[in-house]
């Protein structure tokens, strides 16, 4: 059946239209005769949520062995920022190193004063707000086959976490005998954290992330320590910075 | 009516043609808007050491490649630690718990010449903030050659030596290394890398002197003498002015040469710099 005269030529016109507008899709070669190609991102964040989920290893505490896990969820407002929260729990130790350092602590004496070793913090627990802002995209081919696309990013954030502190070389127990065990403090604090990272994208959902990042708060240590009396001596401040590796997946959805 | 046929007809092989099933995959050569081979680069870094435990490095170094093929270079460095000094952390451990690393963890590098393969197999680009488009490239190399390296004898809180150093001679050193390179324009390049710097700890002389030299030195300078009967090379007067400080020198390095250890080091280096391509 055909259409009635009068939508004939209106009708011829916009199939004409679909017919250019389907020759508009194809390449445009440019003036050297190479294809050009519109570069944009293949995959997209905008409006997106992301679940992830990573392991960390603390790389500057050598008195501390600290290997735990993250969890985060955020929201990409646009491309290239990202806003969520992180709850994170660690696995934390004193180090091989610090134990024999502990082995090799000389016999306590009356009257003999020391300073405790620095750095001895245990992060175990904590929760952040974090914000991410990824100004580079990009790709890279491996084998000249397989198209990885990626993005770096920097982070920052604020919270608070949980930090235990074993002395190493303080004992907590009065007297000039063998050390049975040693001071001890737990404390919630203030934390902020900066960092960096890079995501590749298996694809449009699964992205690898790996960053690194450092946890900075306000810590002490003693000075001052009658070493045969645990309750003397002074804290000392100073700013702790634990910094961690971290490898992970996430999910965009 | 033939006009409308005509119009149908066309839109309809349009159409076709945008819906055919067997979809081709293309491969875009996209040809690089310049190439390397042949060229010169001239590298410039800033360098410190990532896993200071019981040693912190930081320095400069100067690289030369030249560029064998688009993804293969040689290359020739020189590095120069003007930072080679114990951690905090091993001079915290000596001070307050009266402990010290061995000779081989606390072995410094003063600086280095080393000689080597450049490959970048991977190669990619990227943009920023949507923005200019930059090339990269992913690398990795590999070298031998040989370092400068000394140990350090007095920690910086010794009120009465500061800190000081023994002369270990020069040994052969290695490095892998891995990296980033973002072409900012047809001549510059920026590196970002990390490079591991492998080299044996084994010490076995101070200053020129062993074990049994430096045992001399100690006892003779606590006496206020010169010792006598050292072995060929060893200067007793590298370890400081007569008296208290030669002996408390000595007196250190005879500790670290003590147990001696054949450990290889693992210093891990972060280098980020600059390059001119020529």
């Amino acid at each position: 059946m055909l259409p009635p005269k009068l939508f004939a030529a209106p009708l011829a016109a916009f199939v004409a239209c679909v017919a250019l507008a389907a020759r508009g899709e194809e390449v445009v070669y440019g003036p050297d005769g190479a294809p050009t190609v519109v570069q944009g991102k293949l995959h997209s964040m905008t409006g997106l949520w992301e679940a992830g989920l990573s392991f960390g290893i603390a790389m500057n505490t050598a008195l501390v062995d600290q290997l735990g896990g993250l969890f985060s969820l955020s929201y990409h407002p646009n491309e290239w920022l990202d806003l969520g929260g992180e709850v994170l729990l660690n696995h934390a130790s004193l180090s091989s190193l610090a134990r024999n350092t502990r082995a090799d602590l000389r016999p306590r004496s009356p009257g003999q004063v020391g300073d405790e070793i620095a750095n001895d913090n245990q992060l175990r627990a904590g929760a952040f707000a974090v914000g991410r802002i990824a100004p580079i995209y990009g790709k890279f081919n491996l084998a000249s086959e397989l198209r990885v696309h990626f993005q770096a990013f920097l982070l920052g954030g604020a919270g608070a976490a949980q930090v235990h502190r074993e002395s190493v070389n303080l004992c907590a127990e009065p007297g000039t005998g063998a050390c049975q065990s040693f001071q001890q403090s737990d404390k919630v604090t203030g934390v902020g954290l900066v960092g960096g990272g890079f995501r590749f994208y298996f694809n449009q959902r699964w992205s690898l992330r790996t960053e690194v990042r450092g946890y900075l708060f306000r810590s002490s240590y003693k000075r001052g320590n009658d070493l045969t009396d645990p309750s003397t001596g002074a804290q000392k401040p100073y700013l702790a910075a634990v910094a961690t590796f971290g490898a992970g997946l996430s999910f965009l959805f | 009516m033939r006009t409308f046929l005509a119009a149908l007809l066309i839109g309809g092989a349009a159409a076709a043609q945008q819906a055919d099933p067997d979809a081709v995959r293309i491969h875009v050569l996209e040809q690089r808007p310049f190439t390397e081979a042949g060229r010169w680069e001239l590298t410039f870094f800033g360098s410190t050491q990532v896993n200071p435990k019981f040693t912190m490095h930081a320095g400069l170094s100067a690289e030369v490649a030249y560029h064998l093929r688009e993804n293969l270079a040689a290359q020739v460095g020189l590095w120069y630690f003007p930072v080679s000094v114990q951690s905090t952390l091993s001079e915290e451990l000596l001070t307050k718990a009266r402990v010290a690393p061995e000779s081989a963890e606390a072995l410094l590098v003063r600086g280095a010449a080393l000689a080597g393969l450049e490959l970048m197999p991977i190669y990619g680009k990227l943009n920023v903030f949507d923005g200019k488009i930059l090339r990269l490239g992913i690398y990795l190399n590999g070298g031998l050659g040989a370092a400068k390296t000394r140990l350090q004898l007095r920690p910086s809180t010794d009120p009465g030596t500061g800190r000081t150093f023994g002369d270990t001679g020069y040994r052969p050193i290695a490095s892998l290394g891995a990296g980033l390179r973002v072409f900012l324009s047809e001549r510059v390049t920026m590196r970002l890398e990390l490079r591991d710097f492998a080299y044996s700890g084994y010490v076995s002389r101070v200053n020129g002197c062993n074990h049994a030299d430096v045992v001399k030195i100690e006892a003779a300078e606590a006496g206020g003498q010169t010792a006598t009967g050292l072995s060929s090379g060893c200067d007793e007067r590298a370890f400081g002015a007569p008296g208290t400080q030669a002996q408390l020198n000595a007196g250190a390095a005879k500790d670290l040469l003590a147990r001696p250890s054949a450990d290889v080091i693992n210093n891990l280096t972060f280098q980020g710099g600059v390059s001119w391509l020529f």
